[in-house]
């Protein structure tokens, strides 16, 4: 059979395929990273790549204009090479940010110190060293070395013990010197021993024994496993601080930008083998970078904590996933058992365990217990709101009465995929937008400064807004062409309008950076399907929006998205900005606090027992609810008062009807 | 023992609309036509006053009409090529208004250019004196040439136009407000819909008094309780007061009816069935008066003995 030799701009990475192999295929195997949100399914038109030498056959596509197709443009996943070829991936298909162990992109390390952390009252680490100096046995006091040492630690930690024969077996010999002579032999006894115990389920486990005081040499590891982006951070257990952070994104991302599709991906021969170890090396990779920073030792790091959906958890623990895709939506568990983390393949010390956050439902994970947990919602009075805003958009509202919980599948739009120029928050992506009257100008900001290739979830937001408060859009978000003539262009394929936000020749990108009609309805979709989620929730307990105390904003959006733009859009609902408090990372952030303190990991236990989940896709109202919110802001603009004076204000022609 | 007292106390009401402009008002018709201006559920006189009963409107289309069956061509047969003599036919046979629909303007119908329809809407104007609800041919490109010219053509007349939807309301939003006409504003079975077009109408300027919606419809046994529930849906937030869903509301009760095969199919049919002439005006008659309980204001229909069965039932309803 052929083979061709493939290679790769700019990293310059080759590789050889065989005949019929895609060029999405080949990229994977020079480990080139190309943005497929779809994970080769066709449908997504992200893969962008640029032929620069040599000849490839495959199907025309609709996602590529007849000028790009001119210079060379194909979709990595449709096409196959005939020849040797020369390929450049473009910016917008790039993948950049971590680049490997040690090198640290400034967007990450932002993306991982986020997270409002709330200190446990009292240090607890579920894994605890204890040091003691024992008395050394005699015939009065007989008692045997494990007994002995049980006994010690039982007076530290109260409640049922267990150990194992390896470290029984190791015991005396840690507690005495053995010396050697010639013909005989003598135990010394030392009795200065360190104990490292670990919560399992309701017995604690003494997981090592050491000579000697080492109980400073104490880490856990928090991990938040997000579907596209994974964090962990490395904490000291014996002070409660955080030593470092890392993170990198989900390689499963080449199998599919959402949970659904990587389900599905787990389904082929050998896929839930291959989602598995793809996490599992993201976690060996990152504990690897933490390791060689912090200066620590694998074997030092006696725990890790994993909160995620549930979906990843599942990945991590290589479960089956399958059935959370499946009406009834049934995961394998929601709170597996404390287990070895060597069993699942995680290279910290071999007795180490692996805490995963007890997780809701199939739509509702560990992250979300996470952030309920950080929050600190369910030990107030005041009524409060959670939103995590993501592909599935999670909502939970509630107080120390109550908790109700639910998801709806928002679709990944305010993460990148289905909108012609939207892309992850990784280089040359426009992350604020800001319009001005006049014309209308547009002034944006990209994350790192660099040039625009696209927007990103917040810039997507913003766009919306500012359209929206100009009159370039109408509040069922249809072009108002004769608004802003000189800010649109027409499709040279299909003649339909496309609003121009930043062009090319002002901002020195690759290509103009644009908004279809067909992206702003699925930006409208998106943001109704989670407004629509979070209506029905307050519906159902009988409260309204104007007694929410504190609307929790968590997830990857974190601080840059602007609150006036979400409300613009009818993303969030209309209450008084003071109220609305960023989390950041609050599954990270939960994650630690569970890890810091055992009596949190129960109290994690005990919310996610007391939520009460509700799955729309079952709630008749919900689809009304969805058709109300898909309107800018919302079809009732009374819920929507500080908007409503803005439109009016705006002068943009959208007077408001009976304002 | 007493009987309870079961009547409700509605904050909100229907907006009356009123059709066509007499020479004092500034246009050539004999009489206006009011509807709207409910203030309780339909037909329950002690609940509120039902100052307009519902007005009746008998269709005239632009050419001869295809596939129309017999019991109709009974009725229209001899003057269906001429739509000023069908127009003058229906105010004979006693319509309140004229449902002109221009349906030869469609590309696949004749193509008919807007100066002609312009022609045939002046016919129609000089041959009755009847207000007008005029339609296009459902063809957004098309009907954004053709109902600016329409509208400009019976400006002063107070004419009712069809229909204005959410992806295309700016053309015929603009038209209707230049030349002083009423419109109407069509989403099909969705009342966050219908709020939703409303709004867009009403974000242009246009007042929200001025509009008539139509929720679509559907006939006596083709899922008729379906538009039931949203009539009913809809007349209930009027009356509690909202604002967006107080509009007065258009159905095409005709067009709809007579696509049903028990009201299309002949005499082949008479022996399980019933006799043609009476079954295809039945179907039309009981469709109106159900979908009238639900809360309708303004029915375009076809046959005259089914407007007469309507007119009767209403009389009967409203205790006349």
């Amino acid at each position: 059979m052929a083979h061709f030799r493939i290679r790769f701009l700019p990293d310059n990475l080759e590789t050889t395929v065989a005949a019929g192999k895609t060029l999405l295929d080949a990229a994977r195997e020079a480990n080139v990273y190309v943005g497929a949100i779809c994970g080769g399914e066709r449908i997504c038109g992200k893969c962008r790549v640029i032929i620069r030498e040599g000849e490839v056959e495959g199907e025309s596509t609709e996602f590529l204009t007849r000028d790009e197709i001119r210079r060379g443009y194909v979709l990595a996943c449709q096409v196959v090479p005939i020849t040797d070829l020369l390929v450049e991936v473009p910016p917008e298909s790039r993948l950049t940010g971590y680049k490997g162990i040690g090198v640290d992109s400034e967007q990450f390390r932002d993306f991982a110190h986020r997270g409002a952390e709330r200190p446990p009252a009292a240090l607890a680490p579920i894994v605890e060293k204890y040091f003691f100096d024992l008395p050394e046995p005699t015939l009065d006091d007989p008692t045997a070395d494990q007994e002995r040492l049980l006994e010690a630690v039982s007076k530290r930690r109260p409640g049922p013990l267990q150990m194992g024969l390896k470290i029984t077996r190791e015991l005396p010999r840690v507690l005495r010197r053995h010396e050697a002579k010639r013909t005989s032999w003598k135990w010394k006894w030392d009795g200065r021993v360190t104990a490292t115990v670990g919560m399992r389920a309701d017995v604690n486990e003494v997981l090592c024994v050491e000579s000697g005081n080492t109980a400073d040499r104490n880490f856990g590891l928090a991990l938040d496993v997000g579907t596209t982006t994974v964090v962990a951070h490395l904490v000291d257990l014996s002070c409660g601080t955080t030593r470092e952070a890392a993170a990198k994104y989900n390689s499963q991302l080449e199998f599919g930008a959402d949970v659904v599709s990587r389900i599905n991906h787990a389904r082929q021969p050998g896929g839930a083998e291959a989602l598995h170890r793809a996490i599992v090396q993201d976690v060996e990779t990152l504990i690897e970078d933490l390791v060689q920073r912090a200066h620590v030792g694998r074997g030092d790091i006696h725990c890790v904590v994993a909160a995620g959906n549930t979906a990843m958890l599942h990945f991590l623990l290589g479960l089956e996933a399958d059935l959370i895709r499946l009406s009834p939506f049934v995961p394998s568990a929601t709170s597996p058992p404390p287990l070895r983390a060597a069993e699942v393949g995680l290279g910290i010390h071999p007795r180490g365990i692996l805490y995963t956050v007890p997780m809701v439902g199939s739509y509702v994970g560990g992250d979300i217990t996470a952030g309920v947990l950080g929050s600190g919602m369910c030990d107030s009075e005041r009524l409060a709101l959670l939103l995590d805003i993501g592909t599935n958009g999670e909502v939970v509202l509630g107080s120390r009465e109550f908790t109700v919980a639910c998801s709806a599948s928002a679709g990944p739009a305010f993460e990148g995929a289905s909108v012609s120029c939207g892309m992850r928050a990784t280089s040359g992506a426009i992350d604020s937008v800001r319009f001005f009257q006049r014309e209308p100008m547009v002034a944006a900001t990209t994350v790192d400064g660099s040039p625009p290739v696209g927007l990103c979830g917040t810039g997507l937001i913003d766009a919306l807004s500012g359209m929206l408060l100009e009159g370039v859009v109408d509040r069922a978000g249809r072009f108002q062409v004769a608004r802003a003539r000189g800010r649109f262009r027409e499709n040279e394929e299909d003649g339909q309008p496309e609003f121009v936000l930043v062009a090319a020749k002002e901002s020195g990108g690759p290509r103009d950076v644009i908004l279809t009609q067909a992206d702003v309805e699925n930006l409208v979709r998106t943001k109704g399907a989670i407004y629509a989620a979070t209506d029905s929730l307050v519906q159902s307990v009988g409260v309204s929006f104007g007694q929410i105390e504190r609307v929790y904003i968590a997830g990857a959006f974190g601080n840059r998205l602007d609150i006036a733009s979400c409300v613009n859009i009818g993303l969030l609902p209309d209450v008084p900005v003071e109220r609305f408090e960023f989390l950041g990372n609050s599954a990270i952030a939960g994650a630690k606090m569970m890890m810091l303190s055992h009596h949190t990991f129960d109290e994690a236990r005990r919310i996610r027992d007391r939520v009460t989940y509700q799955e729309l896709m079952v709630d008749q109202a919900y689809m009304e609810r969805f058709t109300s919110a898909c309107f800018l802001p919302h079809t009732d603009l009374s819920r929507f008062p500080s908007v409503a004076h803005r439109l009016g204000a705006h002068g943009s022609g959208s007077v408001p009807a009976g304002a | 023992m007493s009987v309870p007292e079961v009547k409700e106390k509605w904050s909100g009401g229907v907006t009356a609309v009123t059709l066509g402009a007499t020479k004092a008002e500034g246009g050539t018709r004999g009489s206006t036509v009011t509807i709207g201006g409910q203030t309780g559920i339909p037909f329950l006189n002690f609940d509120g006053e039902t100052p307009h009963p519902p007005a009746i409107a008998l269709d005239v289309l632009d050419k001869e009409p295809a596939g129309w069956p017999p019991p109709l061509a009974d009725v229209y047969g001899d003057v269906w090529s001429d739509p000023a003599a069908w127009a003058a036919r229906v105010k004979q046979l006693g319509a309140d208004l004229v449902n002109l629909r221009l349906v030869s303007t469609h590309p696949d119908e004749g193509d008919r250019s807007a100066d002609e329809a312009v022609a045939t809407v002046k016919a129609v104007l000089e041959a009755v004196d009847l207000p007008l609800i005029i339609w296009g041919c459902d063809v957004p490109a098309k009907d954004q040439v053709v109902m600016p010219k329409v509208a400009e053509a019976a400006q002063g007349e107070n004419c009712l136009l069809g229909a204005v939807i959410e992806d295309e309301y700016r053309t015929l939003t603009a038209a209707a407000q230049a030349y002083g006409h009423k419109l109407i504003a069509l989403s099909p079975c969705d009342i966050n819909k219908s709020k939703q077009v409303n709004i867009l109408i009403s974000d242009m300027g246009y007042p929200l008094q001025d509009i008539v919606v139509y929720p679509s419809t559907a006939s006596l046994g083709y899922g008729m309780e379906y538009i039931y529930s949203i009539l009913e849906r809809g007349r209930l937030a009027a009356l509690s007061g909202d604002r967006l869903m107080a509009q007065p509301v258009f159905l095409d009760v005709g067009y709809e009816s007579w696509r049903a095969k028990e009201a299309r199919s002949g005499d082949e049919m008479a022996d399980t069935w019933g006799p043609a002439a009476e079954r295809g005006p039945a179907w039309e008659a009981v469709t109106a008066t159900d979908l009238l309980q639900g809360g309708a204001d303004l029915l375009a229909m076809r046959h005259p003995k089914a407007m007469e069965a309507v007119r009767m039932a209403v009389g009967q309803l409203l205790g006349e």
